[in-house]
């Protein structure tokens, strides 16, 4: 076939047609070349000299050795920059190359702006134009998506932020109800002081049940959220697991002896190695579970128990359960003991159902330790609440390297200012700041604080400030500190009692850096300064480790030994005699003075004397006494004056409390 | 449709009138979700659920907001991602008329479940053009002309739109529309 009728073929197939002599240029070239390569076309130029060839691989140029080439792919990019080619060539009858191909439209694309080839360039059976159509759909997909995951993101965002107002708004009524609710329990129980007729006494009774009950949902439903916000932020820790469960069960005791049950440990008796992970929320998950177990089971034994079973290279999968010897739970209503609010689910055991929130609470506990409880059940016979966790091991040895390493790591130094009208917490927290080798003042006011700053040679690092002092309360004692040359920018820590939403923001956005709830605890203390306080590599916190290793427990309603214990173990505890000391001595002034305050009906002082020796209370772990303070402080605050003789009855509770500590404080000296 | 055709109204509308009025018109219209894929094909129900509900709210007959979304459509096609492939079609009116039933032909190729209208320029001359448009569908002409206006405007041709004759059709719809260039 001579070539030119080859040609005319052969353009209604390709848009690019080059015949190519072997002296390399073109003797007849196709309008598309034309148009885009024109002095390639008119043989001005030779054909492959005009284009560098990314394929096929090897090809350096030459009509003769592209013939080599016979059946590849070529891809020219022309040297103008402008324009690119892909094709293939082919030999005619007579010799000649002919190339053969199409406008490179994805090179072209992406390389050349403002030249778009057309779509009448292509032949029908060239798929460029479908590649582009699919990179374009592509790109569209991608912005798709990145749309939907921008609507999703805005969503879940708008969705977490309504959940923290409900939240918000859920525990400030909660709050708000509590002190009411407190003064409506207190009144009822006065009444009942009072004769009353049969009727009226078991209506007072079903009043005063109902409103226990309609507490104990409020208070369940405030540490629900706590859980919530707590595990969240929740820190692994290395423990004892031995310890731990022993505890568990010191801490059960006081209730199952006044039962007259008898609580076991069971399963692996001493486990080989220690262990890190989430201790409080494994402690919180044992202990409610124990709990519950003790207030079901009638008569009997309870146990508590725990199996290794599988020692992997990284994690140990442990079994923890605990088993009573309750009315059990029907099969029917297994799936439902762990909703929240599920209650009416055993019978006969003289024991207060109650509100059915504290499994649902350990349900999230143990989800956020990464495992599930379930539950076994015979009814008549006694239920097993169990779940498994993968906690990671380490050895004994490493539990106190990693102890005293993480001590040693809080490198401090400073000077703080300590602020407080009570000598006992001037004295417990003023040790704890020195036990981390800072450098302290106290002062018992805010006039007393503002003449120490004054007078003072070196300037203070950080001024800890309680809120609720007599005479000028925490808010204007830091003004007043603020006033003080050298302080307009001072970092002051609030410190109170009242842990209410609203109280810490108000602290927050007035005049305070932080708000750390009284009382104390070390390990808030310590992030508190470490947040706020300069870092000194020359001074390093010397670590108890063998006092952390070693706790008292001395555990029930009436006194928590475990707190003299921490105590003792952060201050040491030839520091606790005096200590003690100082807090008897205040808590009989704090005493007579709430005593003057209601016989005065001064709801004010009341509020005030209340609140301290509340928190002092229960910062030696006079807890039912502490409690009973507490609660006394909310009902003045809402208005109600609580009644002189509710002081006699808590003063045989203060007077149980107080003589329990000084019996442990013996064993401890 | 695909659901481009749907994001392109949603855009036409909050670009007007805000994302307040979409909103209204999605609950009116009873379309669920208005989270539409590009390349997903709907309902054309859905298309004709949003449009009819778009032009009730602003108390405008169906044709003038299907006409309005014809000369949307050109516009943001002509700047989206496709804009290099409708930019391949032609340099003119004519040409671009010419070409696109060989671009919508080479779209069936990948996305298997589209169904194009075709394009057929019957008769051109110094004066103007007569173009036929089929579809399987109804009730689009209204858009189709407010496309052919866009066009003109996009390639900088004056046009005046001299007739608009329904042609009998057993099923779908054939227009036929006489143009005058000039």
């Amino acid at each position: 076939m001579p070539n030119t009728i080859l040609l005319d073929h052969l353009y209604q197939l390709f848009s690019i047609v080059a015949e190519i002599g072997d002296d390399g240029y073109v003797s007849r070239a196709s309008d598309v070349l034309k148009k885009y390569q024109p002095q390639v076309a008119d043989g001005s130029v030779r054909f492959f000299e005009s284009f560098s060839f990314k394929r096929p691989s090897g090809f350096s140029g030459g009509a003769q050795e592209s013939r080599s080439h016979i059946g590849e792919l070529f891809l020219g990019i022309a040297k103008s920059g402008d324009f690119a080619v892909r094709g293939q060539v082919i030999q005619a009858q007579d010799g000649k190359t002919i190339f053969l191909g199409v406008p490179w439209l994805w090179w072209m694309h992406e390389n050349v702006s403002g030249v778009t080839p057309k779509l009448s360039e292509f032949p029908v059976h060239d798929v460029q134009m479908d590649q582009l159509l699919f990179m374009s759909t592509q790109k569209t997909m991608v912005d798709d998506v990145q749309a939907l995951n921008a609507d999703l993101m805005a969503t879940k965002s708008h969705l977490e932020r309504t959940n923290v107002v409900q939240q918000s708004f859920f525990n400030h009524v909660s709050h708000e109800m509590r002190s009411p609710l407190n003064g409506v329990i207190s009144a009822l129980t006065l009444i009942s002081d009072e004769p009353l007729s049969d009727r009226v006494a078991e209506l007072l009774r079903l009043a005063s049940h109902s409103a226990d009950r309609l507490l104990e949902v409020i208070n369940f439903s405030l540490e629900s959220a706590a859980v919530e916000a707590g595990a969240r932020e929740e820190k692994v820790s290395n423990f004892d697991l031995d310890m731990l469960i022993d505890d568990q069960l010191s801490g059960g005791q006081p209730r199952a002896l006044n039962k007259n049950i008898e609580l076991i440990r069971s399963g692996d008796l001493e486990f080989p190695s220690a262990y890190q992970g989430q201790q409080r929320l494994l402690k919180q998950a044992l202990a409610n579970l124990l709990s519950n177990a003790i207030k079901f089971t009638p008569v009997g034994s309870v146990h508590l128990g725990a199996e290794l079973l599988e020692h992997g290279q990284q994690f140990d999968r442990i079994r923890f359960y605990v088993q009573d010897e309750g009315p059990g739970i029907p099969e029917h209503q297994l799936e439902k003991i762990f909703d929240p609010f599920a209650t009416g689910l055993v019978s006969g055991t003289g024991e207060s159902q109650g509100t059915g929130l504290g499994l649902s609470i350990v349900k999230r506990y143990v989800k956020f330790l990464g495992g599930e409880v379930r539950v076994d059940s015979i009814v008549g016979a006694g239920s097993q609440f169990s779940f498994e966790i993968e906690l990671r091991p380490i050895s004994r040895d490493k539990l106190i390297e990693a102890v005293a390493a993480t001590s040693q790591a809080r490198v401090l130094s400073g000077r703080v200012l300590l602020v407080d009208d009570l000598q006992t917490n001037l004295y417990l927290n003023g040790q704890l700041l020195e036990s981390l080798q800072l450098t302290v003042a106290t002062a018992s006011s805010g006039v007393e604080a503002v003449n120490c700053l004054q007078q003072s040679d070196a300037p203070f690092d950080l001024i800890l400030l309680d809120l609720n002092m007599p005479d000028m309360d925490g808010f204007d004692a830091a003004r007043k500190i603020r006033s003080v040359p050298g302080y307009a920018n001072a970092n002051i820590v609030a410190l109170s009692a009242y842990t209410a939403d609203n109280m810490r923001q108000r602290a927050q956005e007035e005049q305070f850096v932080q708000f750390l709830s009284k009382p104390i605890q070390r390990n808030e203390l310590i992030a508190c300064l470490e947040r706020w306080m300069p870092a000194s590599a020359a001074e390093v916190v010397v670590p108890e480790v063998a006092e952390a290793l070693a706790d008292d427990h001395f555990v029930d309603s009436d006194y928590d030994g475990s707190v003299l214990a921490e105590l003792a173990k952060n201050i040491g505890r030839d520091k606790l005699p005096n200590l003690v000391s100082k807090f008897l001595e205040e808590s009989a002034e704090q005493w007579e003075a709430l005593r003057l305050a209601l016989q005065e009906r001064n709801l004010d002082s009341v509020v005030l004397h209340a609140h301290t020796l509340a928190s002092t209370t229960l910062a030696f772990g006079l807890i039912d006494a502490g409690t009973q303070l507490r609660q006394m402080e909310n009902r003045a605050l809402s208005g109600e004056l609580p009644h002189l003789t509710e002081l006699d009855r808590m003063s045989q509770t203060l007077g149980l409390g107080i003589s329990k500590l000084q019996a442990h404080l013996t064993t401890l000296g | 449709m695909y659901g481009i055709i749907n994001k392109s109204l949603r855009e036409m509308v909050i670009d007007h009138h805000g994302e307040v009025m979409w909103q209204q018109i999605m609950t009116l219209s009873g379309v669920p979700d208005d989270s539409f894929l590009s390349l997903k094909s709907y309902d054309d129900e859905v298309t004709y659920a949003l449009a009819s509900t778009t032009a009730d709210v602003l108390g405008i007959d169906l044709g003038a907001a299907l006409h309005a979304f014809g000369h949307h459509w050109l516009k943001s096609s002509m700047s989206n991602e496709y804009a290099v492939l409708m930019n391949s079609i032609g340099d003119n009116l004519v040409e671009f008329l010419n070409n696109l039933n060989s671009m919508h032909d080479r779209i069936s190729s990948t996305f298997l479940d589209y169904r194009p209208p075709e394009f057929k320029i019957i008769e051109q001359s110094a004066e103007g053009i007569v173009v036929d448009y089929l579809s399987f569908r109804l009730g689009l002409s209204p858009f189709v002309e407010g496309l052919l206006e866009a066009l003109a405007g996009h390639f900088a041709q004056p046009m005046e739109m001299v007739s608009i004759e329904a042609m009998p059709v057993a099923s779908g719809t054939h227009m036929r529309y006489s143009i005058n260039l000039g």
